[in-house]
């Protein structure tokens, strides 16, 4: 734990960082906490708005049902209330929706069920909808990785720093936050791409199944080797183009790595339907602690078993 | 002679006089310290595997291919502060494992490890001669070990270069980049701040003894070489060296209070932290046989030049100048150049106030390898095309090895990986090298040369390029070569 401690203190302050690289640092230090209170804010008043009904999503258009939108779904209700239907989707719950949901978003507050949204019934007016809440999905998601990915890459940032020429160094720092950011919006495009495909099955379950495959994942050798590949430095040569180059692939390389490594937790997070503040706080800790810990097994471990106790909790509530 | 118990160590008194580790180079005709350890070798080798004070057992806990691993192995800690507290309780440890079973053959219950002063130079620098013949009077000989590099058991003596410790014993601070124990790191087997003193002689020994495919080259076979204990025995004596210079050892809480178990003599389990071991008369119960030169200064009042403990430097080195391109390193020397760019020259002394900056520091870094060479190099600035050697020596700026570059780059189990970093200071070497005008504090060109074994008796030949020099060593890439200034 003092290690721990003594890391996280490390992160992002060098003593003899300039003006720049105090400023980008600042920066970057900013707007992870703006993303954690902007999701904040969202989740309690989604809440609200939950409790007093479902009119609560009005004030939010676009933003309800998209991936990863976490507060919508903290009600404390359960998804099903009496009178609906089997069906997911039920009018009125707050619950993470998919992109069906984003279809039907009018602000309305009367959500359509799956069923009304499929196949020959998408009106124009629907495709323009989807159009609409991809963006706000996207925008949600790329809050959602600022806020719970990029602190994980504050150490690389600062070895960036540390390892680049004062003159190059903010421009080397904002040149790996950007493609660093970059890499996991684009894995967002995929999860909102692919979220089509579950539209049709119960929420709950889609959770259960994520919250089960991220705790699957943490136990398995290439998530390991991609914990691993997070560590890898690659050489960052001094000056001219060949500068930008090296702090291109060190981004892609750390980049992609932890991807590979956080990418299952990311898309539970992205379905969660109840306790979406927790699962935030969680998924944080863990994916932070996983790459500052020394020995991060232990972490890996707990984490596998978090994300399994979610799922079945998840699944047990939608049997209930 | 006291036997501090496991469990009062660090109340023995000083008092009593405490075993005494002596040069194995200089024991008196007669003796029998190296017969009777390579008696207890022999019996601890035959002790079953899951014995703790076993052969293999006690090789394992600083490192094993083995991967059904028992309690405590793969302990070893390289490229941290660490280092030299965690191998001091190894040897102790094993000392008195050793000793026990030297009691059990009948010999002298106050055995001590001898340590390999190959510094001293001269025949000295060659292995010690009972642990090179395969048979002693007839029978295998538990000393001896075929896995050490070609003319090492020969009697081919280890360079001067290799085997000098006089950089790290100058360091004056135990922590810190290029200090003489090494950079705050936690627990882990190898991180990349590695301390002086382990850099060289630590490291080029274990690689010049091993060369390529060695028990020595590999730290996860090292000890099971009986020579390991004798040139870490020399290498705890380098730190009692520097401590009795009025050197002082970190304060911090994060390095004195760091637990590591081992198992003593009785195969129980015992767990001490680097402050019980930072006097090793009144705690420990030893001492070394030749008294440090520095002993008078040790008895002078005034705070050691690191009063202070721990503490960071007020600023982190700053980069000043890299190589563009990286280089690789197959067993023949080979150079890179790089600049030491004016601006960042002028930003950096104007960031501190200073005329010329406090240390200039020369980073080796990203090194990777698949596999050891067991290869030593020595790095050069500025060096002549095909300098000869007594040349290349005012050119050293120190030396670089690969031990546990395998590791680094994939650590057992769950620990994250590392590419090796070699950081030396080069402040003083520029100034003697701008006195001849070889120096223009912009362009640096590093050359790193591999450093061979030479005859006892031809130290001049230190810098010489080895005659069996081939470029067929397994490749090494060193990713970049930068200059700090601190």
């Amino acid at each position: 734990m003092l290690q721990l401690r003594a890391v996280a203190g490390g992160l992002w302050w060098r003593s003899s960082a300039g003006r720049g690289e105090r400023a980008m640092t600042a920066g970057l230090v900013a707007a992870i906490a703006i993303a954690w209170v902007v999701l904040i804010i969202m989740v309690l008043s989604a809440a609200a708005g939950a409790s007093s009904g479902s009119d609560g999503l009005a004030g939010m258009p676009g933003m309800a049902g998209m991936p990863g939108m976490p507060g919508m779904a903290a009600t404390s209700h359960t998804p099903r209330t009496a009178g609906t239907s089997a069906t997911a989707g039920t009018p009125g719950t707050a619950g993470l929706r998919g992109l069906s949901d984003m279809r039907g978003m009018d602000g309305s507050g009367d959500m359509p069920s799956l069923a009304a949204t499929a196949g020959s019934q998408r009106s124009a007016a629907h495709h323009r909808m989807l159009g609409m809440g991809a963006g706000a999905a996207m925008a949600m998601w790329a809050l959602m990785v600022l806020a719970m990915m990029l602190p994980t890459a504050l150490p690389a940032v600062r070895h960036i720093a540390a390892n680049s020429l004062r003159r190059r160094r903010t421009r080397a720092m904002a040149m790996f936050a950007a493609i660093y950011l970059a890499i996991w919006v684009a894995f967002g495009v995929i999860v909102l791409i692919v979220s089509q495909s579950w539209t049709a099955l119960d929420r709950s379950a889609v959770a259960a199944g994520a919250l089960a495959l991220a705790a699957a994942w943490q136990l398995s050798l290439p998530k390991r080797r991609a914990l691993r590949d997070c560590h890898r430095p690659s050489p960052l040569p001094p000056t001219g183009r060949r500068a930008t180059t090296g702090v291109v692939r060190f981004a892609l390389r750390n980049g992609t790595a932890c991807v590979r490594s956080c990418w299952a937790m990311m898309l539970a997070m992205a379905v969660v339907t109840t306790a979406t503040t927790f699962w935030m706080v969680a998924i944080t800790g863990l994916a932070l602690t996983e790459k500052l810990a020394l020995k991060p097994r232990q972490a890996t471990r707990a984490g596998a078993v978090l994300l399994a106790a979610g799922s079945l909790a998840v699944a047990a509530g939608a049997l209930t | 002679m006291g036997v501090p118990s496991a469990a009062t160590a660090p109340q023995a008194s000083t008092a009593i006089a405490p075993y005494l580790r002596r040069n194995v180079w200089t024991l008196p005709s007669g003796d029998q310290t190296v017969q009777d350890y390579g008696k207890a070798v022999a019996i601890m080798k035959s002790r079953p595997a899951a014995d703790p004070t076993s052969w293999t057992y006690q090789a394992a806990m600083h490192g094993t291919h083995v991967s059904a691993v028992k309690p405590l192995w793969n302990g070893c800690q390289h490229g941290t502060w660490f280092f030299l507290a965690w191998h001091r309780l190894f040897i102790y440890y094993f000392e008195q494992i050793v000793r026990a079973a030297v009691e059990q053959a009948g010999g002298s219950p106050d055995w001590c490890l001898p340590f390999w002063d190959y510094g001293a130079g001269g025949q000295q620098a060659t292995l010690p001669t009972a642990f090179r013949n395969p048979t002693l009077s007839g029978s295998p000989n538990p000393l001896f070990e075929s896995r050490r590099a070609p003319g090492i058991n020969s009697g081919l003596a280890l360079s001067p270069a290799v085997t000098s410790a006089r950089r790290a014993l100058r360091s004056p601070r135990f922590t810190g980049i290029s200090q003489f124990g090494g950079g705050v790191t936690g627990v882990a087997q190898f991180s990349n701040s590695t301390g002086q003193v382990e850099g060289t002689p630590h490291n080029v020994i274990h690689d010049a003894v091993g060369g390529n495919g060695g028990l020595m080259a590999d730290p996860d076979a090292a000890a099971a070489d009986p020579i390991f204990w004798v040139h870490h025995a020399n290498i705890d004596r380098l730190w009692f060296i520097w401590n009795s210079s009025r050197h002082g050892d970190p304060t911090d809480a994060r390095w004195t209070g760091q637990k590591f178990s081992f198992f003593d003599a009785g195969g129980n389990r015992v767990t001490r932290t680097p402050a019980d071991v930072v006097d090793i008369v009144g705690q420990l119960g030893y001492t070394y046989e030749v008294a440090p030169p520095a002993t008078s200064a040790a008895a002078a009042p005034g705070p050691g030049p690191e009063a202070a403990g721990a503490e960071p430097p007020e600023r982190e080195a700053e980069l000043v100048g890299a190589s563009e391109t990286p280089v690789r390193l197959v067993g023949t020397p080979a150079s890179v150049s790089l600049r030491i760019d004016p601006q960042a020259h002028q930003a950096a002394l104007d960031a501190t106030g200073a005329a010329a900056p406090g240390r200039i520091l020369l980073s080796v870094e990203d090194i990777e390898a698949e596999k050891n060479p067991g290869t030593v190099y020595g790095i050069y600035l500025n060096l002549p095309a095909n300098a000869p050697a007594d040349v290349a020596e005012s050119h050293h700026a120190g030396n670089i090895s690969f031990f546990g570059v395998e590791r680094a780059r994939n650590p057992r189990g769950d620990e994250h990986p590392h590419s090796l970093r070699v950081v030396q200071d080069i402040t003083e070497l520029t100034q003697s090298l701008a006195a001849q005008g070889q120096w223009d504090g912009r362009h640096v060109e590093v050359t790193f040369r591999p450093l061979g074994l030479i005859p006892h008796d031809r130290p001049e030949l230190a810098h010489a390029l080895p005659e069996a020099m081939t470029d067929a060593d397994p490749p090494v890439t060193i990713g970049r070569v930068s200059i700090f200034y601190e």
